[in-house]
C-alpha cells in the first residue's frame, strides 16, 4: 500500500516536472526567437526599409514583454522544482555541476535588463544604433541562457567532474572538478542542437502567425506588412532548418558511443548487429518487433560511416536499465519524419521562389506554413520528451536513478493540480490579452500613418 | 564571516529589499484611489518588477549553489509554501504585464488588484519560509517536515510580517511623498522598526547573546532618526534613505544571525558546498556581480534618468 503510494508520488513528480518544462519550453523558444525577429526588423527599418518594419518590431516587442513576463515566472517555477522535486539530484549537481546554472542567471539578467531598456527607450531619442544594439544583447543573453541550461542536461546524460566509482561505492563525492561540466562529452553535441531546434521551432511559430495574418488580411497595406515579416522569418527559418538538420544527425550518431542504451531503444535495436538496417515504424508485440519497414545497412552507414559497421543492442545491457521501448522508437520516427516534412516545406518554398512563383502569397503554401508552425512545436516537444525518456531510469546516467532522487512528500499532489490549473488558465489568458493588445492598435491605421 | 555566506546573504538582502518595496507599492495600489499616485507608482514599478523577478531567480540559484546539502531539508519540508509562492509569482508577473497593455480603466484597475494580491501572497509565503528557517518554528529538521499552519500563523511570523508590511509602506510612502500628513508615514517607520526589534528579541533571543545585536540596533536607530528628520524636512535625500533603510535592516539581521539556522540548532556552514565549487562560485559571483552593477547603472541611466518625456517619479 505504502509502496504503491510512493510509486504514485514518483509519477506525480515526473508529471509535475514534465508539465512545467513542457510549458516553459514553449515560452522559452518564443522568448529566444522574438528578439531575432525584432532585431532583424529594426535593422531593416534603420537601413531605410519600409516603415512596416518598425511597426513589426514594435508589435513583436509587446509580445516579447508578455511572453517574457510569464516565461520568467515559469522559469522560476522550474528552478524551484529542480530542488523541491529532486532534492537528492540537486544535492549532487549542486556540488559538482552547478556552475552553468549559476552563470545562466547572469545571462538571464542580461536578457531581462536589456529587454527593459529596449522597451522603455523604444520611441525615445536614445539613438537608433544604440537601441538596435540593445536588441542584439537580448539575443546573446537569451541564447546564452539556453546554452547554460543545456550544459546541465548534458551533465545528466554524460556525468563528469567527480569520481563516479567512489561515489557509487561510498556515496561520497571526491575529485570534484566543478568546471568539467562545460566539457562533458554530450555538451558539444547537445548545445548546438538545442539552440538550432529552439530557433527553428520558435521562428516557424512566428512564421505561422504572420502567414495567418496575411491570409486574413483584406488590404494591400496589411498584406505588405505581413509579407515583409514573413520574408524575415523565412530567411531566419531556412538557416535554422539547416542547422537543426546537421546538429540532429550529429546528435543521434553521438548517442551510439555516449548512451548506447538510449541509441538502441530509439533505433529499436534489440540485439547488437553489423550491417544494421534503419527501421521505420513498427510495433513491439510480446517482446518482438513487427510491422516495420527496414532499409538495409542504412543505420550502420549513418552511425559508423560503413555499411558493415556494428551498432549496439539492448540485449547487451541489464533489462532494468532499458528505457521504455514502446514510445521511444515511435517518438524518434515522429522527430525524424516531422523534421523531414518541415524541411521539405522550407526547401519547396525556396524552389518556388527561384521559379518566381511567389510562394509567400500562395494560400496553400501559407496554410501549410500555419500548420508547420504548430507541428514544429509538437516535434520540438516530442524530441525533448524522447531525449528525457531515453535516459530512463537514470536522472544522472549510470549514477543516480530518478526513483532515488525523487521527493516522496505527499504535498506534491495538490501542487500538481494547482500548477496544471494555473498553466491552463494563465497561458491562454496571456494569448488573449496579447491578441487584444495587438488588435486594439488598429494596425492598418498605424501602417498608413 | 564566510565569503560564500556573505555573497548569498547580500543577494537575498537586495532581493528582499526590492520585494519589500514592491510589497509597499502593491499595498498602496490596493488602498489608494488617487490616480496621480497610482500612475506614478505604476511608472516606478514598470521596470522594477522585472528586475525584482530576476533577483528572485538569482537568489534561488545562488542558494542551490551555496547550500546544496540544505536542499534535501528545504525541498522536503517547504515544498508546499514555496510552490504556492511560485504560482502566485506567475500570477504577479502575468497581471502586472497585462495591466501595462490595457486601455480599459476598469480592467486596468482589476489587473492591478490581482497583481497586488498575488504579490502580497508571494511575499507572505516567502517571508514565512525565511522566518521558519531562521527561527526553527514549525519545522522538524530531522524528518525534514513542517506543520504548515504553525509555519504560517505562529505569533513570531505574524508579528514579523506586520513589521515588514509597515516597513514596505513606510519606504514607499516616504519615497513618493504620498501622504500630506507625514506624521502617519513616520509612525509606520517607527512602528515597523519597533515591531521587528521586539519580535526578534522575544522569539530569537540567541541573536542578542553577544553585543553585535545591540551595536546593530544602535546604528539602525541613529539611521532611522536621520531618515525621519530628512522626511520631515522634505530633503531630497529621503528617496535614497527609502531604499537604503530596508536594505540596512535586512543586512543587519544577516550579520547578527550568522551562521545560525533553524532556531540556532544548526550552522549554515555545515550545509555549504565543497571548496572547489565554492571557489568557482566566488569567481563567477565576482565577475557576474560586476557585470550586474554595470547593467543596473546603465539601466538606471537609460530608463530612470533619461526619461524620454522628461517626467520624473
Amino acid at each position: 500500500m505504502f509502496g504503491a503510494l510512493l510509486v504514485d508520488i514518483l509519477i506525480i513528480d515526473r508529471a509535475l516536472m514534465g508539465f512545467s518544462l513542457a510549458v516553459h519550453i514553449i515560452l522559452a523558444v518564443i522568448g529566444m526567437s522574438l528578439p531575432v525577429m525584432i532585431s532583424a526588423a529594426e535593422l531593416l527599418s534603420m537601413r531605410g526599409g519600409n516603415s512596416g518594419y518598425k511597426v513589426l518590431a514594435s508589435r513583436m516587442t509587446k509580445a516579447l514583454v508578455l511572453f517574457f513576463a510569464v516565461g520568467t515566472a515559469s522559469g522560476t517555477v522550474v528552478a524551484m522544482e529542480l530542488f523541491l522535486l529532486w532534492p537528492k539530484f540537486m544535492a549532487l549537481a549542486g556540488q559538482v555541476a552547478i556552475l552553468p546554472v549559476y552563470m545562466e542567471v547572469f545571462a538571464f539578467f542580461t536578457e531581462a535588463i536589456f529587454i527593459a531598456i529596449y522597451v522603455h527607450t523604444f520611441d525615445s531619442d536614445w539613438g537608433k544604433l544604440r537601441h538596435w544594439l540593445a536588441s542584439v544583447i537580448i539575443i546573446i543573453g537569451s541564447a546564452a541562457t539556453a546554452m547554460f541550461i543545456t550544459l546541465l542536461n548534458a551533465f545528466m546524460n554524460t556525468p563528469v567532474g567527480f569520481n563516479i566509482q567512489t561515489y557509487l561505492q561510498t556515496g561520497n563525492l571526491t575529485d570534484i572538478s566543478p568546471t568539467a561540466v562545460f566539457s562533458s562529452p554530450s555538451a558539444g553535441v547537445e548545445v548546438p542542437h538545442v539552440l538550432a531546434t529552439s530557433y527553428f521551432a520558435g521562428i516557424m511559430l512566428i512564421l505561422a502567425y504572420l502567414a495567418y495574418g496575411f491570409i486574413k488580411s483584406d488590404s494591400d497595406v496589411l498584406r505588405r506588412y505581413y509579407g515583409s515579416g514573413m520574408r524575415i522569418a523565412f530567411a531566419i527559418g531556412i538557416v535554422a532548418t539547416l542547422a537543426a538538420l546537421v546538429t540532429g544527425i550529429v546528435s543521434i550518431t553521438s548517442l551510439y558511443s555516449l548512451q548506447p542504451e538510449k541509441y538502441a531503444a530509439l533505433e529499436a535495436d534489440l540485439v547488437p548487429m553489423a550491417n544494421a538496417p534503419e527501421y521505420i515504424g513498427g510495433l513491439f508485440i510480446n517482446g518482438s518487433y513487427k510491422y516495420y519497414i527496414a532499409i538495409p545497412g542504412l543505420q550502420s552507414l549513418l552511425a559508423t560511416g560503413s555499411l558493415s559497421g556494428s551498432v549496439p543492442g539492448l540485449s547487451s545491457y541489464p533489462q532494468s536499465t532499458w528505457p521504455p521501448l514502446f514510445p521511444l522508437h515511435v517518438m524518434f520516427d515522429v522527430v525524424v519524419f516531422g523534421g523531414f516534412l518541415e524541411g521539405l516545406l522550407m526547401f519547396l518554398i525556396v524552389a518556388m521562389a527561384f521559379l518566381r512563383m511567389k510562394p509567400l502569397e500562395n494560400k496553400t503554401v501559407l496554410w501549410l506554413l500555419v500548420a508547420a508552425g504548430v507541428f514544429g512545436l509538437f516535434v520540438l516537444e516530442d524530441g525533448w520528451i524522447m531525449e528525457e525518456l531515453g535516459r530512463q531510469p537514470w536522472i544522472i546516467y549510470n549514477v543516480m536513478t530518478v526513483a532515488s532522487a525523487a521527493n516522496y512528500s505527499t504535498g506534491v499532489l495538490p501542487i500538481m493540480a494547482l500548477l496544471a490549473l494555473f498553466y491552463i488558465t494563465v497561458i491562454p489568458f496571456t494569448i488573449i490579452v496579447l491578441n487584444r493588445v495587438l488588435r486594439a492598435e488598429k494596425l492598418e491605421e498605424v501602417l498608413k500613418a | 564571516m564566510n565569503f560564500l555566506y556573505i555573497i548569498n546573504y547580500v543577494i537575498f538582502a537586495v532581493f528582499f529589499t526590492l520585494f519589500t518595496l514592491e510589497l509597499g507599492v502593491a499595498l498602496t495600489f490596493l488602498k489608494n484611489k488617487d490616480e496621480d499616485v497610482r500612475n506614478r507608482l505604476q511608472k516606478f514599478i514598470g521596470p522594477l518588477w522585472q528586475l525584482n523577478g530576476t533577483f528572485a531567480v538569482f537568489y534561488l540559484v545562488n542558494f542551490e549553489a551555496t547550500y546544496p546539502l540544505l536542499l534535501n531539508v528545504v525541498g522536503y519540508a517547504y515544498i508546499i509554501p514555496l510552490m504556492v509562492a511560485a504560482l502566485a509569482f506567475i500570477l504577479r508577473n502575468a497581471f502586472i504585464s497585462y495591466s501595462g497593455y490595457t486601455s480599459d480603466p476598469a480592467k486596468h484597475d482589476r489587473y492591478l488588484k490581482i497583481y497586488s494580491l498575488a504579490t502580497l501572497i508571494t511575499y507572505f509565503l516567502v517571508a514565512s519560509v525565511f522566518a521558519s528557517a531562521v527561527s526553527g518554528i514549525g519545522i522538524n529538521v530531522d524528518n525534514a517536515s513542517i506543520e504548515i499552519l504553525s509555519v504560517l500563523f505562529n505569533p513570531f511570523n505574524i508579528i514579523a510580517f506586520a513589521g515588514l508590511v509597515l516597513l514596505g509602506l513606510f519606504s514607499v510612502e516616504s519615497f513618493f511623498g504620498i501622504r500630506s500628513r507625514k506624521f502617519v508615514t513616520m509612525m509606520f517607520g517607527i512602528l515597523s522598526f519597533g515591531i521587528l526589534s521586539v519580535a526578534f528579541a522575544v522569539y530569537l533571543p540567541f541573536l542578542f547573546q553577544g553585543s553585535l545585536a545591540l551595536y546593530s540596533l544602535a546604528g539602525l536607530t541613529i539611521f532611522i532618526a536621520i531618515y525621519l528628520f530628512s522626511l520631515l524636512r522634505g530633503s531630497g535625500a529621503t528617496r535614497l534613505f527609502a531604499i537604503v533603510w530596508p536594505l540596512l535592516v535586512i543586512l543587519s539581521f544577516g550579520v547578527v544571525e550568522y551562521p545560525a539556522v533553524f532556531g540556532n540548532t544548526a550552522s549554515l556552514l555545515t550545509y555549504m558546498t565543497n571548496s572547489a565549487s565554492g571557489f568557482w562560485i566566488s569567481v563567477v559571483s565576482a565577475v557576474g556581480g560586476t557585470l550586474l552593477v554595470i547593467y543596473i547603472a546603465y539601466f538606471i541611466s537609460a530608463v530612470y534618468l533619461k526619461k524620454p518625456n522628461g517626467e520624473g517619479y
